[in-house]
């Protein structure tokens, strides 16, 4: 962060500006003070040695901005550079602006992280906005918001250029825009930016209401300028930032994890004809009742107040303070399963972090004597304003962000709870834009049946906590759905078929509410006798594993009744970020998955499986045209073998510590010569670990490649295990991705060449006695079972919200039947045969 | 040549002049600054004269760069930074050793006034230090060059630094705390003017005392 150091004659004007200035934000800023020299009879005057060791104690990489008051400041704060070390003198400036404005300014930029040079050049502004301001002589309240929008910019002659068209399907909206202004931020250049297809005038790409009321979308051109010493590098930067298209992804199926099934808001289009919504199921079954929307309550303000405007002001920084370190914490808390949902505090800490409507406030409270939340609520909604006069659409909702945060300032001014779930009466389902890990919390005290959201991914932090709590839900179903949903009119999920009801018809919640009733009854039985094995009526027994994303999904799983984890997707752990996690980090979370498990119970690890379509800067991927086929898993591994060595690393130990049993799965294997590879790696990493207990590990691959499965036998005697991965073995063999709506249905695992595959390779595995688990989406669909329990399948591993359900209805079945089944599937001519063969009429 | 014991009698002799004329200067910086420049002459070289106390093994580079250190973090004011210059600099120009030849003393002036300066951006005319000093450094200049008795060029030269002394009484100040007065700031002598005028005339005296003895 850029350190501040504020230079003096008198110590009394220095601490008293400092007092001030930390007074505009929560966050700790490295600010020093060198004021008065050491003469008690005579203290005022200035000291270059005292000035030194101020720029010292503040001093960063990031740099040191130094304001000072006149004379002798300036002289021996140019004579305290000359003590400096050299590296250090080149990134301390001294600014020329008013020391108190000028301070203040800089405080504010520093605390949003702003780099060195936009310090220096908010602080220079300070004295023009002060200018301006006494220049009009009775202040215009309405359009105050606007006055750093019209400012016209001039771009330097030296400037180069850059063109770019925006791919970002949603444009550069909050998130990108914030990647942006942050990545602007960290060049010494001055950066412009200007929307060539909406006339707008050049810009600061430094400020982030700037940009946003570019109102930039996909397929605009923009044009940016870079002018000052390291432009070229800003440029090289801001190139590499638009290739990762801003940090973001430009389609929703590249964006999760593998296997992760996921409707992301934006690319939601409309109901059904049933009036049914889509979205991403959580956690499944079904509820039927009235709605309740998360309120927050209007507050009454009253314009007069009886204190001074210094305690009006105070209150306010007071609750400005409150909110931002309330932010901060739940960002720290996503931070650490969800760094992208994180990001979206960032962007409401930038919202709130805006110095001039600070300015404005300030103003409005010191000159017309009103309280302090009739201020801030008086200038927010002129901000608001003018962001929801924007014509487009994405930036008008900047505008539900703004009243957000300000929102919740404004509670905290009134001091009354920001965005309560009011106890229902009767049974209710919860509608709301976006769940909050806060909101789940609240959840389980409450008579909540059923949530239905806006926004959310399945593997938001959020979203965990909430298939924990086994409330049917779905996310992601696009603010449409639920935009006319009133509180206490009916609504229904359906959360097994993945369908919300915003407004059902009489007819609609009358069947559904008698489904919901026999889903209740069912999801009771399957919920009680979850824990206990299944087990088919002869006897035969099925281990039951789930599938996790993340570390904390273990327990959730194990609690829904898993035997032990088949499959966990450690690439979670290396998206979204910049760096890829070190062996620490990576050793937390495994040992916190292993911990979940009994020890008899086996956790099976995948290691990273990431490809070019992930657009994982540090791992230095090339573009793929055809990512699927590409260089991913341990095709990627393999040529980075000191990758993979450090995620053995971190499994060998974290397996050695738990003392948990634990399979090491090798994603994308062709051939047994890649295993074999992966294994001296392997073996490596064992000799570094002391006291290796050879028991507690296992090695296998995942067969998803045709050849993998075509020369089983060849594979077989090297490995302890394999599992099969049906989601991309399928597309392989049926060369159909299952992505793309076109092709989708000829991805059909029933395809009796597939099951011939299948057949094969569960078989083979059988009479080596090699265990044999399936982890796709196919092993986990009950109507499945019968076909692939008759193929001689006894281990499925699925997302752990099924296992209830799904346990229940393989102890119905007859395995005898399902073997007949089985036998006539593979004697079908194509897909639609089986699925004859499995429902019948 | 200038020995070690001169440059010692110079800066304890300019520490009493500054102690003696403290009231004096502080009356020119109150009518045209802040009224502290005595105070800040006087505590800079008094602590000079407890210093020189441990640097009875010390060449004379090393002396003035003492002398530089002690101003720079002592006096509070302008003339902290800017004698503190005045002397890093000058030091920075001549040779360890004890005793310095008369073009170093030369050097020694001519570096430390650039330096000075560079510092403060003064010119001639700005009603500052400075115009003192670049009179006094002339008329060295000249002396030296025409190898003149170092006693006798510092002898003028304290009096061309008198001369122009004087000569800023009827400026307007364009740099320091004098220059916020504008118009008013005529009509008064310069107080670091002056104080630079003691300090060449300290030098001057020092240099003659010895070598008369
Ligand atoms: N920029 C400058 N260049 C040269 N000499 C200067 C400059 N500024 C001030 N001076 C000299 O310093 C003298 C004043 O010194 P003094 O120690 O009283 O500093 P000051 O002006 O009180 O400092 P401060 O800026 O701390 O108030 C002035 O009379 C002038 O000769
Ligand atoms: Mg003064």
């Amino acid at each position: 962060m850029t350190g501040i150091v504020i230079v003096s004659h008198h110590p009394d004007l220095a601490n008293g500006l400092k007092e001030l200035a930390l007074q505009m934000t929560s966050v700790d800023i490295p600010l020093a003070v060198a004021a008065g020299i050491d003469d008690p009879d005579d203290p005022i005057g200035t000291d270059a040695v005292k000035i030194q060791q101020a720029i010292e104690k503040v001093y960063s990489d990031d740099g040191v901005v130094v304001f000072m008051d006149l004379g002798s400041a300036i002289l021996s704060t140019d004579m305290a550079l000359e003590f400096l070390d050299e590296n250090q003198r080149k990134n301390v400036h001294l600014s020329a602006a008013p020391i108190v404005e000028g301070v203040l300014s800089a405080v504010t930029q520093a605390a949003a992280g702003a780099s060195v040079q936009s310090v220096m050049e908010e602080a220079n502004n300070a004295l023009s906005q002060k200018q301006a301001s006494l220049e009009e002589e009775y202040p215009s309240d309405s359009n105050s918001g606007s006055e750093t929008d019209t400012k016209k910019t001039s771009i330097p002659e030296n400037a180069i250029k850059l063109e770019l068209t925006i791919a970002n399907s949603l444009g550069l909206h909050a998130r990108p825009a914030a990647q942006l202004v942050q990545a602007a931020n960290r060049f010494k250049s001055d950066i412009y930016i200007k929307n060539e297809d909406k006339e707008k005038n050049p810009v600061s790409a430094k400020s982030l209401n700037q940009v946003l009321l570019q109102e930039i979308r996909k397929h605009d051109t923009i044009t940016l300028w870079f002018a000052g010493e390291d432009k070229e590098e800003a440029k090289e930067g801001i190139i590499q930032l638009a290739d990762d298209h801003f940090g973001e992804k430009t389609s929703s199926r590249l964006s999760e994890p593998k296997n992760v099934e996921t409707t992301e808001s934006d690319s939601i289009p409309d109901p059904d004809e049933e009036g049914a919504w889509k979205g991403t199921v959580i956690s499944p079954g079904l509820a039927t009742g009235p709605a309740i929307r998360p309120s927050t309550v209007t507050p009454k303000i009253s314009k007069e107040t009886s204190s001074s405007s210094k305690e009006e002001w105070s209150k306010l920084q007071e609750a400005i303070k409150a909110v931002k370190s309330e932010l901060s914490d739940q960002k720290k808390k996503l931070e650490q399963h969800d760094s992208e949902a994180a990001e979206i505090f960032d962007v409401h800490l930038l919202l709130i972090n805006d110095s001039q409507l600070l300015e404005r406030v300030h103003k409005k409270i010191t000159e017309n004597g009103v309280s302090a939340a009739y201020a801030w609520k008086h200038e927010v909604d002129a901000v608001i304003e003018s962001y929801a006069g924007m014509q487009e659409s994405l930036i008008r909702e900047r505008a539900d962000d703004l009243r957000e945060v300000t929102g919740r300032v404004l509670h905290k001014i009134l001091d009354i709870p920001w965005r309560k779930i009011s106890a229902p009466k009767t049974p209710s389902i919860l509608v709301t834009d976006e769940l909050l890990p806060s909101d789940i919390e609240q959840l389980k005290s409450q008579s909540i049946i059923g949530v239905a959201a806006a926004k959310g991914s399945p593997t938001s932090h959020a979203s965990i906590l909430l298939r924990g709590t086994g409330i049917p839900s779905i996310v992601a179903l696009g603010d449409k759905a639920i935009e006319k949903v009133q509180e206490g009119k009916d609504v229904v999920i359906d959360a097994v078929n993945n369908q919300f009801y915003p407004h059902p018809t009489n007819q609609q919640f009358k069947i559904l509410s008698e489904q919901e009733a026999t889903w209740k009854e069912r999801s009771q039985a399957t919920e009680e006798d979850r824990k206990k094995p299944a087990e088919t009526t002869d006897g035969t027994r099925f281990r039951i594993l789930g599938n996790i994303t993340r570390s904390e999904e273990a327990k959730t799983a194990i609690e829904k009744g898993a035997e032990g984890i088949g499959l966990y997707r450690t690439e979670y752990l290396f998206l979204n970020r910049e760096e890829q996690p070190d062996i620490d980090e990576q050793y937390r979370h495994y040992s916190v998955a292993m911990e979940s498990m009994e020890h008899d119970q086996t956790l099976t690890i995948r290691t990273m499986d990431i490809g070019g379509d992930k657009n994982v800067g540090y791992l230095n991927q090339i573009h793929e045209q055809n990512p699927n086929l590409g260089w991913r898993g341990l095709r990627y591994h393999l040529d980075h073998p000191e990758l993979l060595h450090i995620q053995l690393q971190a499994i060998l130990q974290a397996a050695h510590d738990t003392e948990r049993h634990v399979e090491i799965m090798f994603p994308m294997v062709t051939s047994i010569s890649e295993f074999k590879k992966a294994r001296s790696v392997f073996k490596t990493a064992v000799s570094e670990i002391s006291n290796y207990n050879k028991e507690l590990i296992s090695l296998g691959i995942m067969v998803e490649i045709p050849a993998a499965a075509i020369l089983i036998d060849k594979i077989l005697p090297h490995v302890d295990f394999i599992s099969i991965g049906t989601n991309d073995l399928v597309q392989y063999t049926l060369a159909a991705d299952r992505n793309n709506e076109k092709v989708q249905a000829i991805a059909n695992p029933l395809h009796p060449a597939f099951l011939t595959l299948l057949h094969k390779v569960i078989k083979t595995a059988a009479e080596s006695d090699t265990p044999v688990a399936m982890c796709g989406e196919m092993g986990g669909d009950p109507t499945m079972t019968p076909l692939l329990a008759g193929l001689g399948l006894r281990d499925f591993s699925m997302s752990p919200g099924r296992i209830p359900e799904f346990k229940w209805q393989a102890r119905k079945l007859d395995m005898a039947k399902a073997e007949e089944l089985a036998l006539a599937a593979l004697d079908c001519d194509d897909p639609e045969e089986v699925a004859r063969l499995l429902s019948p009429e | 040549m200038i020995t070690k014991q001169e440059i010692i009698n110079w800066l304890e002799r300019a520490g009493e002049i500054y102690e003696k004329q403290r009231g004096y200067l502080t009356e020119l910086d109150k009518a045209i600054g802040d009224a502290d420049h005595g105070n800040n002459m006087n505590r800079g070289f008094q602590k000079v004269t407890e210093n020189l106390a441990d640097h009875s093994d010390s060449d004379i580079k090393n002396i003035l760069s003492m002398v530089a250190k002690t101003l720079i973090s002592s006096v509070g004011g302008a003339a902290g930074p800017l004698y503190g210059t005045l002397f890093l600099k000058g030091a920075g120009s001549i040779d360890a050793s004890d005793e310095i030849s008369d073009s170093d003393l030369l050097h020694f002036w001519e570096e430390g006034i650039k330096g000075v300066q560079a510092r403060g951006r003064a010119e001639a005319g700005d009603k500052t230090m400075i115009d003192s000093l670049l009179p006094a450094l002339e008329t060295l200049k000249q002396s030296i060059g025409n190898n003149e008795e170092i006693t006798k060029a510092l002898e003028k030269a304290a009096q061309s630094a008198k001369k122009g002394m004087e000569e800023t009484i009827p400026l307007i100040a364009k740099k320091g705390r004098a220059s916020y007065l504008g118009e008013r700031s005529k009509e008064h002598q310069d107080p670091g003017a002056t104080s630079s005028y003691y300090l060449v005339s300290a030098l001057a005296e020092a240099v003659s005392n010895n070598s008369s003895e």
